[in-house]
């Protein structure tokens, strides 16, 4: 008797490890299937377009439908990039039109002030002086801010020396601080970041240029290099008028410019400009300042691979 | 230098301490009571077995000896006692037997001569006490007060006349009555239950009776190592050159039985200690850790390590005088009901009343041994809590991190559960060795119980579950009891399968040496040799009728023939037997080894209750099968008994006289079938039977006592580790509080982080049970051997060990969970806080 | 879009005859991608805010919505699924699961997901983190930066619908302290990760682009640092 019972129990518990283990591979193959499509779902979301086998699986019926959605969203995609384009060339069209006229203007304002005219007749040369001078300005100024739409910055970040950056920037600003009798204080480091060495330098240039615009005369600006574990800081300290608490969000916004500041040029771009380079290459910028006491910029540069 | 008086306040904050931690206490107590009471039980008990073994044979012999040489010559008295492993050796002889005393009929009272060493030191010794002295005179006798008392004497004096009827056992006197008046020189109490009396030196020589007289005379001897084995035995028996009938009457079995318990008892009180050990370490080793903070704190506050080790050791202490008296107590109390039981288990040779049960001293052994246990326990832990340094103290988190050496990108829950199985290495060492242990024992306990099943003993000691005998079958006037009518009846109840018949009848067999001439010479060779070779055969010769030289005509039907030739591996002709061309021959001692040549030889005989008296007739034997294939009980003389078919019987004897049959039933054991099976016999007087049910009847008490018991030590030693793991998995389970709550927060649900334990559980149960087979079943089988009296075959209880295997896997996954859920329901945020302190 | 809101969310406790109002009716909202801090002293009521937020633990009354979802409602197994998938943490002592290693750790809500991670994805997390040497060391061999940086990057492993610090370079130094609030910044930036971080401290707090001010369970002030409104 006994035996049997051992018998029949042994047949039954072989038939659930068998009835247990045939629904482990169904369960199985169900997955997998699940983490194929997941799989092709995450590379339609990157854009990819994905090769199709032509029969009748209904992965491929999956396949051919995301690559349609692709295809779709890269149109409207295609569609605004044709626009930008457009406009892109359009500005670039206007501002060379438009140079040569404006050219011009200067020169033959120019060439009236050389005349010899009477007091009013000067004061009116002098100011069609100014304003061509100041539509000179505001067009360069246009065509830059035409490059600061964000699709049209493309950065190429890679292994730079940041003494280098360094170098070219406060070259672009030497002359201005001379002008000003401004002293230019550059604490090197030998350090590596990666970075788009062009943007880079072109944000640390702007940055720069608004220190020395806003600083008084006959003042330091101090450009150091701070080293920490994963960024390298570009720190520039003036002891310029600074900013007031409410604004320091603000200016980096696009086309802000402070009441404080209105008696100098300035489009208001240079800040949104950094910051724009910056978080495309895996940094970001602080700003710490006091009205009347200065402004310190920090520009912190990935040193990792980005 | 006179130290600052702080052993006080050390006191105590020792004591704030254990009064804080009841549970902690409360299961440290248990432990070491269960400890206690498990050494204690087992040590009562091997002291018991051995007190017992050793009293047993005094008690039965009435004489305190080990070994004991019949029929001695003085040579080899001569040469025993000079013998280095010999202490020494005594004489005694029986000499005579008292018949009557007065009037009264006595039963087989036997007298003795004993010389004086065997009575000073070897009887003495043995008894309860005695008066008087040892018989000196030719009149004195001295008998046992069982004795007198049998005598209708129940208040002896010294000095009283004795007149008796009596006979000497000398060879020759053929029991002629003598009367005699003796005079009570003593009288004594012995455990032997058995009518002796000893007579004086000078009584004896009249007698006549010498020493190397056939089962009349012995020597008593005294070894110095009552432990003496087989090789010893030979050994001396190879030095005396001993004579034919001379044997040396040895319980070689006893010894080494005794050997085997002792080894048996040996190893489980290790395994107790162990894990009594483990237990008592681990309890302590978890509750420190969880209060390795507390103790820092302490050190912080300036306790030194000396201080903080002694508080331990305190804590430890009070457990102990909490646990241990239990646990005696316990254990006394248990080994006076229990022990006789068990003893009477392992060896059934023993009655209740033979047990002599442990004395104090055990029990002190067992507390002392407890109290070293814990103390061991404790050292590992108090170094830790004297070491731990008060900053570290208060981060401590009982883990160990290993290196990671290889790139493993695992991280699954399977995978973690994997991990945290071995993350405390000692922990998981602990956890297996006592889940090991525990199922081991289990392991050993199934089996014995196993083999001590009195149905599966019965089913295979037993070929029929009720026989009926003839008890007339030898008499002149036998009775045809078991009629075909009755045996018909039988047949035709429902509960019965088959009836096999066994007929037997007288039969004469010429003196045929060629046949059984080597059986005859090894026969008279042997010990339990009939007489003197040439003198019987010639009687054979002449006289083949006579009663001490025929033997019986066996017929089996075809249901015994089928038994018969399985016993010896079907090798007979089923048709040749069935035709009476072949028979089978019967040694006439079960332990006669070989077939002496007698298959394949005719044999001629002739049956004097048969048809024709005078014929004579021949048939081949195919076969000499040993007594215990013989189907018929009762015996004839020396010559082999021949076994027949029932047709052959029948064409020769005409009508078969049927001297049993063996019933089976369909369900063995079947009460409502026996009693049917009886009732067709009624009450014949001269009808005895034996029955398989009533058998196991009787085994069944014992059987159940085993189960009982060998289940209670099994179960108190799976508690410790089933404990163990709670105790274990408790602390794990705290201890990894946070990290659980981390993994919460992350997303781990319930329903996964139960899995997880799950899979460690089941994981913790695997290993151990591989490894416990690995260890359990060979150990058991030495059990097994150890322990087999009924001489049955070995087979692996399957049914009972899977149970056990799916009842650890169970508790295994369960206990964790159990804990888990009990333990880990505070918000994520407290957890996490809180860290390892819940 | 408000990837979080809480409507009127209150928090009590009832300590013998004392109420502690922890929280008393927060109305709260957060924006796709942005990073908000918020600050106040202790017992503010802050880190009781972040972890009603995370659905750690449970309000008294009002409501929060995760990503559209009322959590506030949900059982405790579902909550943690939705925890799991949609909400990312990073604590002050890094709680990490130190017998993994730093792989392992991150992906572990992956795993606990049954899904495959997806490893372009993870290896990305890894370099930007600066993790890529370290990446099969276990946490016992880390600095405090480096084990929150594994944090983080465990956080960000499921692409959360938001990623909750609590205090997160409370036991770092200021360097340190720097690094990881910076590399918070950045990688939300880079994939558009919404981040909630609670701090005392002001000076961190300005690495957020807005600042809420708690006191007593209420909120009383703070705002954008870039001049977009509240909603």
């Amino acid at each position: 008797m006994d035996r049997y019972i051992v018998l029949v129990a042994v047949i039954l518990a072989g038939c659930v490890i068998v009835c247990v283990l045939l629904k482990r591979y169904y369960q199985n193959r169900m997955e997998a299937v699940y983490q194929v499509m997941l799989q092709k779902l995450d590379k339609a979301i990157r854009g990819e377009v994905q090769d199709t086998v032509y029969d009748e699986s209904m992965e491929a019926a999956v396949v051919e439908r995301l690559n349609r959605v692709v295809q779709i969203s890269g149109m409207n995609q295609g569609r605004a990039e044709q626009e930008r384009d457009m406009i892109k060339s359009l500005i670039s069209d206007v501002s060379h039109q438009v140079r040569t006229p404006v050219t011009n203007i200067m020169l033959y304002a120019g060439l009236l002030q050389e005349q010899d005219l009477d007091r009013d007749s000067m004061r009116l040369a002098d100011k069609i002086q100014k304003q061509s001078d100041k539509l000179d300005f505001f067009m360069k100024e246009l065509v830059k801010s035409s490059y600061a739409e964000q699709e049209m910055i493309a950065i190429h970040p890679e292994k730079t020396c940041v003494e280098e950056i360094l170098n070219t920037a406060c070259q672009m600003v030497e002359l201005a601080a001379i002008k000003k009798k401004i002293n230019i204080v550059l604490e090197e480091m030998g350090a590596y970041c990666f970075a788009d060495k062009k943007w880079t330098t072109e944000a640390l240039g702007n940055v720069l240029d608004n220190a020395v615009k806003y600083s008084p005369e006959n003042s330091n600006i101090t450009v150091s290099v701070i080293l920490y574990e994963s960024f390298v800081c570009i720190q520039v300290k003036d002891q310029g008028i600074g900013i007031r608490e409410e604004e320091q969000g603000m200016v980096f916004e696009r086309f802000y410019r402070s009441k404080d500041v209105s008696s100098e040029p300035g489009f208001g771009i240079g800040l949104y400009l950094a910051r724009e380079v910056l978080s495309k290459q895996n940094g970001y910028v602080k700003i710490k300042s006091e009205i009347g006491k200065g402004t310190t910029v920090q520009l912190y540069l990935s040193r990792y691979e980005v | 230098m006179l130290k600052v008086k702080n052993k006080k306040v050390v006191s105590e904050i020792a004591r704030t301490t254990y009064r804080a931690n009841k549970k902690r206490n409360f299961l440290m107590v248990f432990a070491i009571f269960l400890t206690t009471f498990l050494i204690a039980i087992v040590l009562a008990l091997g002291v018991s077995y051995w007190n017992t073994v050793s009293e047993r044979q005094i008690r039965m012999q009435g004489m305190d000896y080990d070994i004991e040489l019949s029929e001695p010559r003085d040579d080899q008295i001569e040469k025993i006692r000079s013998m280095d492993n010999v202490e020494y050796v005594g004489v005694a002889v029986k000499c005579a037997m008292i018949e009557q005393y007065q009037d009264k009929s006595l039963d087989k009272t036997r007298l003795y001569w004993l010389d004086e060493t065997c009575w000073e030191r070897q009887t003495i010794p043995a008894l309860e006490g005695y008066e008087g002295k040892y018989p000196q005179d030719e009149n004195e006798i001295m008998l046992s007060k069982y004795t007198l008392k049998a005598m209708g004497i129940p208040k002896p004096e010294i000095g009283m006349k004795l007149p008796v009827t009596y006979f000497t056992l000398e060879e020759s006197s053929d029991e002629e009555l003598l009367k005699k008046e003796f005079t009570l020189c003593g009288w004594y109490t012995d455990y032997s239950g058995s009518h002796r009396g000893y007579v004086s030196k000078d009584f004896f020589g009249k007698t006549g009776v010498k020493q190397t007289d056939f089962t009349q005379g012995a020597l008593k001897i005294t070894l110095k190592n009552p432990l003496y084995s087989e090789k010893d035995i030979t050994a001396m028996q190879n030095e005396i050159n001993m004579d034919q009938n001379q044997y040396i009457d040895a319980d070689t079995d006893t010894i080494s039985n005794f050997c085997k318990i002792v080894i048996g008892l040996v190893v489980m009180l290790l395994m107790i200690f162990v894990s009594g050990y483990l237990f008592i370490y681990n309890t302590l080793y978890i509750s420190v850790s969880k209060d390795i903070r507390y103790y820092g704190q302490l050190k912080t506050v300036g306790m030194t390590s000396v201080q903080l080790k002694r508080m331990v050791y305190q804590q430890a202490v009070w457990n102990a005088v909490a646990g241990i008296p239990l646990g005696l107590a316990a254990a006394f109390m248990i080994a006076k009901i229990v022990i006789p039981q068990l003893l009477q288990i392992i060896n059934p040779v023993f009655s209740a009343s033979d047990v002599v049960s442990a004395k104090i001293w055990v029990f002190l052994t067992a507390g002392c041994f407890a109290f070293f246990t814990n103390w061991i326990s404790c050292q590992k832990p108090a170094k830790m809590v004297g070491e731990c340094s008060p900053i570290e103290a208060l981060r401590y988190t009982a883990c160990t991190c290993r290196k990671n050496n290889y790139k493993r990108e695992g991280g699954g829950v399977y995978s973690m559960a994997l991990q945290n199985m071995f993350r405390d290495k000692k922990q998981a060492v602990v956890i297996l060795t006592s889940f090991t242990i525990a199922i081991s024992i289990f392991l050993v306990v199934n089996v014995i119980i196993h083999e001590n099943d009195a149905k599966r003993i019965l089913n295979e000691t037993y070929t029929y579950d009720m026989q009926f005998k003839n008890e007339t079958t030898l008499d002149d006037d036998k009775k045809q009891i078991i009629t075909e009518d009755r045996i018909s009846q039988i047949e035709q109840i429902n509960g019965v399968k088959n009836v096999r018949k066994v007929t037997s009848a007288e039969v004469v067999v010429p003196y045929q040496e060629e046949v059984y001439g080597e059986y005859y010479k090894e026969l008279y060779q042997s010990r339990y040799s009939p007489g003197n070779y040439e003198e019987d055969m010639e009687l054979y010769q002449k006289e083949p009728e006579n009663a001490y030289f025929t033997s019986r005509f066996i017929s089996v039907d075809e249901e015994g023939f089928g038994l018969l030739n399985e016993s010896i591996g079907n090798t007979l002709d089923k048709k040749a037997f069935e035709d009476g061309k072949i028979a089978v021959a019967v040694k006439f001692l079960s332990f006669m080894e070989g077939d002496y040549g007698i298959p394949g030889k005719t044999i001629r005989f002739s049956l004097p209750d048969g048809k024709e008296p005078a014929e004579e007739y021949s048939i081949q034997i195919a076969a000499a099968v040993d007594n215990r294939s013989n189907p018929a009980v009762f015996a004839g003389g020396i010559t082999p008994d021949l076994i027949v078919s029932e047709k052959y019987a029948k064409k020769l004897m005409g009508e078969l006289f049927t001297e049993l049959i063996d019933v089976q039933y369909e369900d063995a054991f079947s009460k409502g079938t026996e009693e049917k099976v009886k009732a067709v016999f009624g009450d014949e007087q001269q009808i005895s039977h034996e029955s398989k049910l009533e058998r196991y009847a009787d085994m069944k008490n014992s059987e159940t006592t085993v189960k009982v018991l060998g289940n209670s030590i099994g179960f108190i030693i799976a508690m410790l580790a089933v404990l163990n793991y709670l105790n274990m998995m408790a602390a794990g389970v705290q201890n990894r509080s946070k990290e659980f709550a981390t993994l919460e927060s992350i997303g781990m649900t319930t329903k996964q982080a139960k899995k997880m334990l799950r899979m460690e559980g089941i994981g913790y149960a695997v290993i151990s049970t591989i490894i416990s087979f690995i260890v359990g079943l060979p150990i058991s089988y030495a059990v097994f051997d150890a322990m087999n009296l009924y001489r049955i075959s070995f087979s692996v209880p399957w049914g009972s060990n899977l149970i056990l295997l799916g009842v650890t896997l169970v508790l295994c996954m369960v206990v964790p969970v159990f804990i888990y859920q009990k333990t880990q329901n505070a918000s994520i945020i407290k957890r996490l806080q809180n860290g390892d302190t819940i | 879009m408000n990837i979080l809101t809480t409507e009127n969310l209150k928090k009590h406790y009832d300590m013998g005859e004392i109420q502690v109002k922890a929280l008393d009716g927060i109305n709260l909202f957060v924006r796709e991608g942005e990073f908000l801090a918020i600050v106040g002293t202790s017992g503010s009521g802050k880190s009781t805010l972040l972890h009603m937020l995370g659905g750690l633990d449970i309000p008294t009354s009002g409501r929060v919505v995760v990503d559209g979802k009322d959590i506030s409602k949900m059982a405790k197994d579902e909550l943690t699924i939705f925890r799991r998938r949609k909400i990312g943490f990073v604590f002050q002592n890094y709680n990490l699961l130190p017998l993994m290693n730093v792989y392992e750790n991150i992906v572990l809500p992956i795993k606990l997901d049954g899904l495959k991670p997806d490893q372009d994805y993870v290896e990305q997390i890894i370099t930007l983190l600066g993790l890529k040497e370290k990446k099969y060391a276990m946490p016992g061999q880390l600095s405090g930066g480096q084990q929150q940086r594994v944090a983080l990057a465990r956080a960000l492993a499921t692409k959360p619908a938001i990623i909750l610090a609590d205090e997160p370079t409370g036991n770092l130094d200021s360097r340190t302290s720097q690094d990881v609030l910076g590399l918070m910044k950045t990688t939300g930036q880079r994939f558009g990760q919404t981040i909630v971080m609670i701090t005392h401290n002001d000076e961190i707090a300005q690495m957020a682009e807005r600042i809420i001010r708690l006191e007593d369970g209420k909120i009383c002030g703070g705002g954008d640092r870039y001049a977009e409104s509240e909603e």
